[in-house]
């Protein structure tokens, strides 16, 4: 069974006037089906307004479908009696580290959410020990969130969803407010805490280079769910990825370019590393002719 | 107008047992229509930099010279060098207020004292000149979508017709196509109207494609100021203090690694320009 199913999913947004009168609907989602299984890596990428941030708030049943079902760990999210056990399943950081941290102290802020649901005082503080050793934190533990750079609250954030002990951890834009040592420090703990304690990562993005280190690339456009497959199937699409607002790592661009002068590249290189290999085979090649 | 840093500190909580050094010596020179790139992490002193530019904080230590008057002269008229200096934030649009985008637009030029009419003159000409068509001048500010409401708010800047315009961030939290569509409007900006341009970023693929010169900041200190050609020669010293390198660059390092490149110093920083000269390599 797969641990995210989504059937059909619809979402509706009204518009209303003073009196509370819809006087537009919007579709931002549309007919989303899709299965995730436990442990892959999934990006999601699509232009501003494709629905992505729509897509991750129904998987912890922020939102809810207008029309068709969201299955978590086959739980259906309309269903009240779940919306707790869901919330704990699927957590979610956001773009911007200062919105999502509440805690005066590190420790205080990712106690919270086990706090809240009533776990006993000894079990949080080993939560709060376990899931700061896996963002790497432990030294921070009695600082003032205020004094950390955003690569480190972003961190603290995720370790706050790791308290909850959760199955699935969705990053809506993580790193789009950071520099690039707090994108690398961030993207880093999401990869470890994926291989090394098998939790399925959602991470929506708009940096090809990050999305290429996924499993599977989901891409929306205008609410629909419009490619699914490994990094290197969806960004030989460039055509298609260009088309809707998108684009392809920078290697990748580059490899596209040589081809068309008859270099042979034999496989879509979405790193440094697989173009350089490709090139050395192809002057290997050459001079052997 | 050209604005000139001469030595200037900036030092928070100077009263406290931990005074911070924002800014440490930074001597410098901004004008003359460059296009001038600002880059360095999180908390390098980039942003406070900005705010010394238009006056919006006071040097603890040097002076800043606008055209070689000292603004923070008794009579110097800062309210004016705000207009002349325009300062577009991170995520500018989050400033939106108005019920309408035309008399959001309006709000620079009539804060300066210009008459309702020529306010709207100014922002029609600013709308324009971001690409927001006349048939969206009446809509509330929060039915555009992310980057036609960041153009919104960059016209807000634009209608005090500023000779210097300082971008903190302007493509951050936008996907491929915005980015693109910003840094397109930003470089026709400085080519057209001649004004100069500061725009500062983590990103240094962004800046190094535009820029005539790079700013690049480490801990409050003005750590390079050159061309880009002269600042990639240093990636070494870029790395160290956390800032990334063009994929391009990094590219032709490994292929020269591997024994395909030639020490050629050939910096190119578009996917076309790189390919070019991967196939000189490969005959």
């Amino acid at each position: 069974m797969s641990l995210i199913e989504t059937k059909g999913v619809q979402h509706r947004y009204a518009r209303r006037d003073e009196e509370g009168n819809i006087i537009q609907t919007t579709m931002a989602l549309q007919k989303i089906t899709c299965e995730i299984r436990a442990g892959e890596f999934i990006a999601i990428l699509g232009h501003n307004g494709s629905g992505k941030s729509t897509l991750a708030k129904h998987l912890n049943a922020l939102l809810l479908p207008s029309e068709g079902a969201v299955l978590i760990d086959g739980m259906d999210t309309r269903d009240d009696e779940n919306l707790w056990h869901i919330r704990q399943l699927a957590g979610m950081v956001f773009q911007n580290p200062d919105n999502q941290i509440i805690g005066q102290i590190v420790e205080e802020d990712v106690g919270f959410g086990p706090e809240n649901l009533g776990v006993p005082t000894g079990e949080i503080l080993s939560r709060v020990d376990e899931a700061l050793a896996k963002v790497d934190m432990q030294s921070r533990r009695y600082s003032s969130p205020s004094k950390l750079s955003g690569g480190q609250k972003q961190r603290v954030s995720i370790a706050g969803v790791l308290a909850m002990k959760p199955k699935i951890l969705i990053l809506d834009e993580p790193t789009a407010m950071l520099d690039p040592a707090g994108r690398a420090e961030v993207l880093a703990t999401a990869h470890e805490l994926n291989r090394r304690d098998g939790i399925t990562v959602l991470l929506i993005t708009h940096d090809m280079d990050e999305a290429a280190g996924a499993d599977r690339i989901l891409v929306m456009d205008r609410g629909h769910l419009v490619m699914s497959g490994t990094p290197r199937e969806i960004f030989a699409r460039s055509e298609e990825l260009t088309a809707i607002g998108l684009t392809i790592p920078t290697v990748t661009q580059i490899a596209e370019i040589l081809r068309a002068h008859g270099i042979t590249i034999v496989k879509t290189p979405l790193t440094r590393q697989e173009l350089t290999e490709a090139l050395t085979a192809y002057a290997f090649a050459l001079h052997n002719n | 107008m050209t604005l000139e840093f001469d030595h200037v500190n900036c030092i928070y909580d100077a009263e406290t047992n931990q005074p911070v050094k924002a800014l440490s010596d930074v001597s410098l020179t901004i004008g003359g229509g460059e296009f001038i790139g600002l880059i360095g992490h999180t908390g390098s002193g980039k942003s406070t930099l900005m705010q010394h530019a238009n006056g919006l904080l006071k040097p603890t230590g040097g002076r800043i010279l606008a055209d070689g008057t000292d603004i923070w002269s008794r009579d110097y008229d800062r309210r004016s060098l705000r207009a002349r200096v325009g300062l577009v934030f991170q995520y500018p649009e989050h400033q939106l207020f108005e019920t309408d985008v035309l008399t959001d637009v309006c709000f620079g030029p009539k804060n300066l004292g210009k008459s309702a009419k020529d306010a709207e003159a100014l922002a029609k000409e600013a709308l324009e000149q971001v690409g927001i068509d006349k048939s969206q001048f009446a809509l509330s500010p929060f039915e555009l979508s992310g980057g036609q409401k960041r153009r919104v708010a960059i016209a807000g800047v634009l209608s005090m017709q500023p000779e210097i315009l300082i971008l903190d961030e302007p493509t951050a939290g936008l996907d491929p196509r915005g980015r693109k569509e910003i840094l397109s409007l930003v470089k026709r900006l400085h080519r057209e109207k001649g004004i100069t341009v500061v725009l500062v970023s983590h990103s240094m693929e962004d800046v190094a494609r535009f820029a005539d010169r790079i700013l690049v900041m480490d801990h409050g200190a003005l750590l390079l100021n050159e061309s880009p050609a002269s600042i990639f020669s240093r990636r070494e010293t870029l790395q160290q203090i956390g800032l990334n390198i063009p994929e391009t660059l990094l590219l032709l390092d490994e292929l020269r690694r591997a024994g395909l490149g030639t020490d050629d110093p050939a910096m190119p920083l578009t996917p076309e320009d790189t390919a070019e000269v991967i196939l000189s390599w490969l005959q």
